[in-house]
């Protein structure tokens, strides 16, 4: 994940917080395991919600479906 | 202190407007005071926050610090405007910092705890250990920000911050009832239309001065060649509210001889009828036929008030120079009388004055504002 490491960073550093929407998710994506993919899940969802990204419904279903909404 | 009265002797003040004092200087000077004021007049009542139109969109937020108290106005995706302590439930840290739109939650900038623009707790993010957003400790049902107690008329936020009061519309019946025929939209100028004055002076002073027409041919000579002393009267309700009106209003005109369109279904009182009304504690209102006017006072310190001001049309498409010219023309008015609040705050310091004698024929709005204070304070040393 040391790319996408580097790309969150980036984008934290740049505020592009609709970048990290995508990005989180993407992380969720390669994560091992339930635990660590609903902390990547969650971040993703959380910079969704203030922005109002179109991601959020389906983050919100992720997250539902391993019962951590 | 005045040698005649005692830091809690406000009798003097509520005697009849012949014999009356006004309030005594430790009112606009005494840090005591000013702290027992703000509870007892500006908390326990309906104060003025701002007006409505400053969020004019769902999702407009505003931060405004009240005595203090951080507070956010917002409008809500639903349009309903609302005004709320502006922190976070869960550590107390300030939600929003300047002016903004919320595109979809209030996310809190310390541990993302998010809030709908009602004000529900939506998300609790790792509030359970990582990845988990919930804990059955945590009742979001129970944590949703804390709101403020608001009403809004004549498009101003009014708050009562204590939550005691009883509701707008009782404490205000009766000048709900004087003005109802301006119970209709009242469409803000917008940016040309509003701007603060910042004034060293307590913001009573601000109210006295606003309440009576007495000073009017010495402070506003302009003013009273075309709204004169002998065509104003007094509104004073005991207890109530208090002003001024004039029975000879002039519209403003542009070059052209345009004016401003009517407020709708007015009735002929209002062809020349123009009432000014201070709305206890600290907001100042203006009706005339063609548009009307908030003054909001923001008390900062003991000693220092902004007053923010916004014009008022009964349309949409007013003409940008005629809006203009009338905007600098109020300007000017209460431009004129910074230099006499901020001239009374400093005659607080003379340790001689009593609070001042008033004229019965001239002065009777300002006393009852005073009488209105010493009230709210007597009520509040009772406990009642």
């Amino acid at each position: 994940m040391s790319d996408l490491d580097d790309r969150l960073l980036a984008a934290h550093a740049a505020g592009d917080q609709w970048g990290l929407v995508g990005l989180y998710a993407e992380a969720a994506d390669q994560a091992n395991g339930v635990d660590a993919a609903c902390f990547f899940l969650t971040q993703a969802y959380i910079y969704g919600l203030e922005l109002a990204h179109p991601s959020v419904p389906a983050l919100h279903a992720r997250l539902d479906a391993e019962g951590r909404v | 202190m005045a040698k005649d009265q005692t830091f809690d002797d406000l009798s003097a003040v509520r005697r009849p407007v012949e014999t009356a004092n006004g309030l005594p200087n430790a009112h606009y000077i005494d840090p005591a005071m000013w702290d027992e004021e703000k509870h007892a007049v500006l908390f326990a009542n309906w104060a003025g926050l701002a007006v409505a139109s400053e969020v004019p969109e769902p999702g407009d937020a505003k931060p405004i610090e009240f005595l203090g108290i951080p507070l956010l106005l917002l409008r809500g995706r639903d349009g309903v405007v609302r005004v709320f302590e502006n922190i976070c439930r869960h550590r107390g840290m300030i939600l929003v910092s300047e002016p903004k739109k919320i595109e979809g939650a209030i996310r809190c900038p310390y541990h993302s705890w998010c809030y709908g623009t009602d004000g529900r707790l939506v998300s609790t993010p790792h509030v359970g250990g990582p990845g988990h957003n919930t804990h059955e400790a945590i009742v979001r049902e129970n944590l949703g920000l804390n709101e403020v107690r608001s009403h809004i008329w004549f498009d101003t936020v009014f708050i009562n911050i204590d939550g005691k009061a009883d509701p707008f519309e009782v404490v205000h019946a009766d000048l709900l009832e004087r003005w109802k025929e301006f119970g209709q939209p009242l469409i803000h100028g917008g940016a040309d239309s509003t701007f603060t004055l910042e004034v060293k002076t307590n913001w009573k002073l601000a109210v006295e001065n606003y309440c009576e027409s007495y000073h009017l041919p010495w402070v506003h000579p302009g003013l009273n060649s075309y709204s004169r002393l002998e065509d104003h009267y007094n509104i004073t309700e005991l207890g109530l509210y208090s002003g001024q009106g004039s029975t000879l209003y002039r519209q403003i005109k542009g070059d052209d001889g345009a004016v401003f369109p009517d407020f709708a279904g007015l009735s002929s009182f209002w062809n020349e009828g123009a009432e000014y009304v201070a709305v206890y504690p600290n907001v100042l209102l203006g009706a005339q036929r063609d548009h009307c006017f908030a003054i909001i006072l923001q008390p900062n310190t003991i000693d220092s008030t902004s007053e923010h001001i916004h014009l008022y049309y009964s349309t949409k498409t007013t003409s940008d120079t005629l809006r203009a010219k009338n905007s600098a023309q109020w300007k000017v008015v209460f431009q004129e009388d910074v230099f006499v609040v901020e001239g009374m705050q400093k005659g607080r310091h003379a340790p001689n004055f009593d609070g001042g004698r008033f004229s019965p024929a001239m002065d009777s709005p300002t006393h009852c504002f005073h009488e209105w204070v010493a009230r709210k304070i007597e009520a509040h040393r009772e406990g009642t």
